[in-house]
């Protein structure tokens, strides 16, 4: 557990760096958030670890795996609370949007039913500011999305962190 | 006796030197497989954000925008004044858009180049990098606005550039290796 110790501390950084408005509205690869993280995670190990070994493959693809993970359930955990806090979010404010553009369209039964889901995500957030659907669907995104970023991030920073050793 | 073994050797050597053939075959087949299966990984990442303004007139899709915008929001800040727009905004900005589609076109480059062992050049990776740090420090400082096309194409430069890299490092740790190409 305690060889993960920096997967979770620069998992957790990155979240919160996903998460924070504004922080990543400077352009600057808000996409590499995570890949950096996991580059980070595996020279804190390497630090803590004093081996003179090269870091194998494996080694550096389950760091970045796990810093993938843990950025993910802490990123849906802020985002989760932010809309538990506020009533509202992105999906909210955007579902009016998106339902003005249909309403020219003849309804098929797929686009009715996706609706009817997504209007009760809504009703959801805004009564109690909380949706299973919704906390769901944003932890697998983030879940799939931040553990393949973060695979790809480790085998950059074994590339650097061998380079170095 | 003696003869027998003169007539088997060369018969014996032809099926080692056939075998190899065989294996290498098997291993570039294998290396070309998985060098189409990550382009077809991109090309679908890159249809996720991008075929909403490619087919605006497809309706069934468009439901899913409010799913698909979620999902990129985790890796863009999807401002639309830094976006591309063709038809509708694109889902992440012109950065991260120049970044998938430059490592998309990297990786369609690669399917079709020659298999062999490659040397990674870090630097390589660090001088990619270096158009678009500029550009964001520069605009950032102040030096001047944001431009949708050079965001677009130094972010190209970094992705076309970063998925070599790292095409080169799985495939010499997962592939190479396990031959014994060490």
């Amino acid at each position: 557990m305690k060889k993960f110790l920096p997967g979770l501390v620069c998992g957790f950084g990155a979240a919160v760096f996903i998460t924070v408005p504004g922080i990543k509205n400077y352009g600057f690869g808000c996409c590499l958030i995570i890949p950096l993280a996991s580059i980070l995670s595996l020279f804190l190990y390497k630090r803590t670890d004093n081996s003179v070994l090269k870091i194998e493959a494996v080694t550096a693809v389950g760091f970045g795996f796990v810093t993938g993970i843990i950025a993910a359930f802490f990123a849906s955990f802020f985002d989760v609370l932010i809309t538990f806090i506020t009533r509202s979010n992105e999906f909210v404010t955007s579902l009016p949007y998106v339902e003005s553009l249909f309403k020219s369209i003849t309804s098929n039964p797929f686009i009715d039913y996706m609706f009817k889901i997504y209007k009760i995500m809504s009703a959801e957030i805004t009564s109690t500011g909380f949706s299973a659907g919704y906390t769901l669907w944003v932890l697998a995104g983030n879940i799939i999305f931040f553990s393949i970023f973060g695979i790809l991030g480790g085998l950059m920073g074994m590339l650097f962190v061998n380079k170095k050793t | 006796m003696i003869s027998s073994i003169e007539i088997s050797r060369p018969h014996a050597g032809h099926d080692k030197i056939q075998d190899q053939i065989d294996e290498e075959r098997r291993f570039i087949f294998k290396i070309r497989i998985f060098r189409a299966s990550i382009f077809f990984l991109i090309l679908l990442w890159c249809a996720g954000f991008s075929i909403l303004s490619l087919l605006p007139e497809n309706k069934t899709l468009l439901v899913f925008y409010p799913v698909l915008k979620k999902i990129y929001s985790g890796v863009c800040h999807q401002d639309h004044k830094k976006t591309i727009f063709i038809g509708r905004y694109f889902l992440v900005c012109s950065r991260c858009s120049g970044i998938y589609l430059g490592a998309l076109l990297s990786a369609f480059i690669l399917m079709f180049v020659s298999v062999n062992k490659k040397t990674i050049y870090i630097k390589s990776g660090i001088i990619s990098a270096a158009p678009m740090l500029c550009d964001v420090i520069f605009y950032n400082a102040g030096f001047y606005k944001y431009s949708i096309p050079a965001a677009f194409f130094t972010g190209a430069i970094f992705g076309s550039a970063v998925i070599i890299l790292i095409l080169s490092l799985i495939e010499n740790n997962f592939f190479y290796n396990s031959k014994g190409l060490n």
